[in-house]
């Protein structure tokens, strides 16, 4: 259930590059592309640079080095200790991603009202603002004069809001752009934008004389004279520092800066590139030979770390091997990063998830090897035998002990009952096999009988 | 891991969804599972294969994309590079690692970096272009290099009881 409900998550945020397909700017879809991660087509996230040149998710490139020291993109030789962090593109894409949603709202919907003529852009934010008319704030503080206008309340309030409505959003964006990147061209882009709100065919009151009109004349006619009036009335320039006109013109002005706050903080990435800085405190991990390290030797290492030393041999050396990637990923190539306590729980919930993956109920280190073991050939060279053998020791010798029983029973069996021979050995034969079955969780053996299965296929076929 | 591989599934299926290669629909059996996809394919055109759509599944791996998935045609057909039992046998589909014939070129074969789009497409060309060279069905082989008069009437017989004539 659970897991389901992460997948469904899961549909809704995934983002395609093909999204700016239908917008204006199609273009677009090419850096969208390129922002991603080759492994895991999302989004970099703390990007590394390989001496090839590529750039892979930190997490993603060092879980495939893991299996495959080449760059999965050109196959050249590489290392793990050749990867050198990103800071810049990692703070490009962080940016992007939270600049994404709303870019690709403002884009679809200009699409569709492109043959609108431009026009005077203080008048659509009004009358964008009159479209939606169940605002609980309904000043409008507005100026004509380099058509640097703005509605700064209705921004501000609702810029957090979980719900927003697309005219928010896009108004939002129109804003936010505006604070970034104060250049004409990308705000009179995004105020043509706007025009969209106009095609709603309704009533609107004119939020200057209090009259209702169709929207459409209130916004080609009516609109512009009452403007013009009242912007003669209070000249204001806003744009050149709107936080600190805001409080003065709006009565909930209090609250203002602390919601404005977080997310200008946040979207200063810029500042977080300049002050990034490798982390020269924290050594790596280093990677451990393992064939030649004792069980002991193994949980002394991981109780170094703070880590469980609980599980088979396998289990703990999965578990080292993954921290190492966390550590790594964390004090070598992240901008920020986060502190040991939070690697540990990293490392728990993939270690939960590792061995729930999709098998509903519980399963134990089988399972798990044959997940951390995608060669299920036995013909392969990275078959892990000795793994495998050990994993399977119990199992092993439970059969052999059957094998072994049900022998000396058949051999009694054919001194006693000649006749009944073969009805005798087939139930000792399925005994044993059920016995087998209670010892091991059933989903875990479906995977071993897939397994034998596949290995014998394989093997018939060459 | 897996949560890894379903988010990337994910994309791939959106972005089948949005467009995908002439000749090829592919999406998963259930929601459920997202592990385990159908394809149909339609033969390719100046093919034994043109006029014949065929249905294959594909299996993914739990490591997803770090290991290629498996491709299985169901029924199976008769061509050179697919086993009898359906298993297609192109280089991409086998991870550089995983050479059991030992003639595939590294830069043929799987990396994290190819997708489900692009295997199909290999899939379409397989069936234009045999390879015999690593050959999977040596029966397929021998009719395609020495009859191909008697492979191509095959192929088009079998074509004809798929679709139930």
């Amino acid at each position: 259930m659970s897991r389901k409900a992460t997948v469904d998550e899961q549909i809704g945020s995934v983002t395609d590059p093909r999204d700016y397909r239908k917008t204006v700017i199609p273009e677009l879809q090419d850096i969208d592309t390129l922002l991603r991660c080759n492994i895991c087509k999302g989004f970099l996230k703390t990007p590394v640079l390989t001496p090839c040149g590529h750039t892979f998710c930190s997490l993603c490139i060092r879980e495939y080095l893991n299996r495959e020291q080449k760059c999965p993109l050109c196959l050249a030789e590489l290392r793990e200790s050749m990867l050198k962090s990103e800071f810049l593109v990692n703070e490009i894409a962080a940016s992007y991603t939270k600049l994404r949603p709303k870019l690709l709202e403002f884009l679809n919907v200009e699409k569709g009202h492109q043959t609108q003529p431009v026009e005077d852009s203080s008048c659509m934010e009004i009358e964008h603002h009159l479209a939606s008319s169940d605002r609980s704030i309904s000043r409008i503080n507005e100026e004509n004069g380099d058509g640097d206008d703005d509605d700064i309340q209705i921004i501000e309030t609702r810029e957090n809001r979980p719900s927003k409505r697309p005219a928010d959003a896009i108004f939002a964006s129109a804003k936010k752009s505006r604070k970034e990147s104060p250049q004409s061209g990308i705000t009179s882009l995004f105020n043509r934008a706007k025009s969209p709100a106009l095609h709603q065919p309704k009533l609107a009151d004119c939020p200057i004389c209090g009259k209702s009109f169709p929207v459409e004349v209130l916004q080609r006619t009516h609109l512009d004279e009452c403007l013009s009036k009242e912007a003669l009335d209070k000249p204001e320039d806003i744009s050149s520092s709107p936080v600190t006109v805001k409080p003065a013109l709006n009565p909930v002005s209090k609250e203002l800066p602390t919601i404005e706050q977080p997310d200008f903080v946040s979207t200063t990435h810029y500042n977080r590139y300049l002050e990034s800085t490798s982390n020269g405190s924290v050594t790596r991990l280093a990677k451990i030979n393992f064939s030649s390290t004792s069980l002991q030797q193994l949980k002394q290492k991981l109780s170094s770390l703070k880590l469980p030393t609980a599980g088979s041999r396998q289990q703990m050396i999965n578990r080292y091997n993954h921290y190492e990637m966390l550590w790594n990923s964390n004090y070598i190539d992240s901008i920020d990063p986060v502190d040991e306590s939070e690697l540990r729980r990293r490392l728990a919930s993939w270690e939960s998830n590792h061995n729930a993956s999709d098998i509903p109920s519980k399963s134990g280190f089988i399972s798990k090897f044959l997940i951390k073991n995608p060669m299920k050939d036995f013909k392969t060279d990275r078959f892990d035998r000795k793994g495998w053998a050990q994993a399977h020791q119990r199992a092993f010798r439970r059969l052999i002990r059957e094998a072994k029983t049900s022998l000396k029973k058949s051999k009694k069996a054919t001194s006693e009952h000649a006749g009944s021979l073969e009805q005798e050995d087939s139930t000792h034969l399925n005994q044993s096999v059920s016995s087998d079955l209670s010892a091991v969780p059933s989903n875990q053996l479906v995977a071993r009988k897939d397994n034998i299965t596949t290995c014998s296929q394989g093997s018939s076929e060459t | 891991m897996s949560k890894t591989a379903q988010k990337r599934l994910y994309k791939e299926l959106t972005q089948l969804m949005k467009d995908s290669p002439a000749g090829i629909v592919a999406g998963p059996v259930s929601e459920d599972n997202l592990f385990l996809w159908d394809c149909l394919i339609s033969g390719p055109p100046d093919s034994p294969y043109e006029g014949g759509i065929f249905n294959a599944r594909l299996e993914f791996p739990r490591d997803y994309p770090l290991s290629p998935p498996k491709l299985l045609f169901t029924p199976s057909l008769l061509h050179p590079n697919i086993y009898p039992n359906g298993e297609v046998c192109i280089s991409i589909l086998h991870s550089p690692g995983d050479d059991p014939n030992m003639y595939e070129l590294a830069e043929e074969r799987w990396s994290p970096v190819q997708s489900v789009e692009k295997i199909l497409l290999s899939v379409m060309s397989m069936l234009s272009e045999p390879n015999i060279e690593s050959g999977a069905n040596i029966d397929a082989c021998i009719l395609w290099r020495d009859n191909r008069a008697e492979f191509d009437k095959q192929v088009k017989a079998s074509i004809l009881k798929s679709l139930g004539f």
